[in-house]
């Protein structure tokens, strides 16, 4: 895989890519400290000051640093992520047949 | 691990392959004002780093973000978190192999295309793969050789070049566009990638709490000072040019000569070779924690654990 991006792009846009998909887990990872702050998580050894003050701005600068990409970028990484939801959707389906089949023989 | 393992970790994470190469395109899009935007970057990364902090402080696991997000969104945004996440290594390390091409290519000029690059880029990732086969760890030894054989470069350039720098060297402030500020922070946050190792192993470190936020802020502080300074030397040395493959040799050439320019190659090639190493180590894990949540097709998981291969 590695070896399969490095042979097709220049520096500048695998680097690109690469920051895009840093910049969408950052801005999960922002959304994700509020979410998990409300009752029925695992609990946090501290909880940053100033409420929700640092979550939503560290949401707001991922997001604006996304902003910074080009139409190209946007695309590439928006095939990535569709990329995700097929391998997603495949797993989920081949569990369901495993589960089938395992249901099966127990019979 | 205490805190200045930690922040050790950190820096080395960091500062990898990006530096040696950002400085050419983040001068081409602000000029002048790299400096500054390197420090406006790591101000809105300490953000993020901080939410790593205190959102990893509640897992005990690896995986980082991937279980965060599978913890608070479930587990299609989980998976796909989780899948972003094995991109960012996967394309970074992508991203270095063929930064070690262009730097190669300072002497050779084939190194950096058709199948002079082919070449190098193969028998590199290859022979990464080759050392992973073979069981190699991190070892304290190794880990002091990259970050040394990074940093003595990089800190040679600085101090030269500061020592060399006057008012008349450093070009004026250019007029800069909204789309070339926002082009350029967005390859920040390729520059500054790296940081959120820490929270992630923060199940080892000695007093989470404390250590990890210390950790995280020294890192932010260390690097942005580094990458920043870098970025002045470039500005200042670079007399304008922004079209280069080995940005920081070719600026180490002007300023000290062809013996600057092969320190700063050599250091440049260390240490994307050492960074390569470590993220792709990083990458077999990501495929690991797919697998211990069930998340990857029944066969990965046994390859994954069999081989450790980076994928």
């Amino acid at each position: 895989m590695t070896l399969l991006l490095a042979l097709t792009g220049s520096f500048a846009v695998i680097a690109g890519v690469s920051a895009l998909a840093r910049l969408v887990t950052y801005t999960a990872v922002a959304l994700a400290t509020l979410r998990l702050r409300s009752a029925g998580f695992p609990p946090a050894a501290f909880v940053l000051p100033f409420g929700a003050a640092i979550p939503v701005a560290a949401t707001a600068v991922s997001l604006s640093m996304i902003g910074g990409a080009t139409r190209d970028q946007l695309v590439a990484g928006a095939l990535a992520l569709a990329a995700g939801v097929v391998l997603f959707v495949c797993n989920q389906w081949n569990r369901l047949q495993t589960g089938r089949w395992a249901a099966e023989q127990m019979k | 691990m205490g805190l200045s393992d930690l922040t050790a970790l950190g820096i080395n994470q960091v500062i990898g392959g990006g530096i040696f190469l950002i400085p050419a395109p983040i001068a081409a899009n602000i000029g002048s004002w790299g400096p500054v935007g390197f420090i406006v970057a790591g101000l809105a990364m300490l953000l993020i780093a901080l939410c790593y902090a205190e959102t990893g402080s509640r897992f005990s696991d690896t995986g980082g973000a991937y279980l965060y997000a599978r913890a608070a969104f479930g587990k299609f945004i989980g998976f796909e978190v989780g899948w972003m996440q094995w991109f960012v290594r996967v394309s970074s390390q992508a991203a270095i192999v063929s930064g070690i091409a262009a730097a190669i290519s300072y002497y050779w000029t084939e190194a950096n295309r058709g199948w002079g690059k082919a070449l190098i880029v193969s028998s590199i990732t290859l022979l990464i793969g080759y050392l992973h086969t073979t069981g190699i760890r991190q070892s304290a030894l190794a880990i002091r050789f990259f970050t040394v054989g990074k940093l003595a470069p990089l800190s040679i350039f600085i101090v030269a070049g500061l020592c060399m720098m006057d008012s008349k060297t450093l070009p004026s402030f250019p007029a800069v566009s909204p789309h070339q500020a926002a082009a350029a922070g967005f390859m920040l946050a390729f520059a500054f990638g790296g940081f959120e190792t820490i929270p992630v192993i923060c199940g080892e470190a000695k007093n989470p709490r404390r250590d990890v936020v210390y950790a995280l802020i020294a890192t932010l502080i260390c690097v942005t000072l580094v990458m920043s300074l870098v970025q002045l030397v470039y500005v200042s040395s670079s007399r304008g040019i922004t079209e280069s493959a080995t940005p920081l040799a070719d600026s180490a050439g002007l300023l000290m000569g062809s013996a600057g320019a092969a320190v700063i190659g050599i250091g440049s090639l260390i240490s994307m070779f050492g960074a390569n190493v470590g993220s792709s180590l990083a990458a077999s894990r990501m495929l690991f924690a797919f697998a211990e949540n069930e998340d990857s097709p029944p066969a990965v998981g046994p390859l994954a654990r069999a081989i450790a291969l980076p994928l």
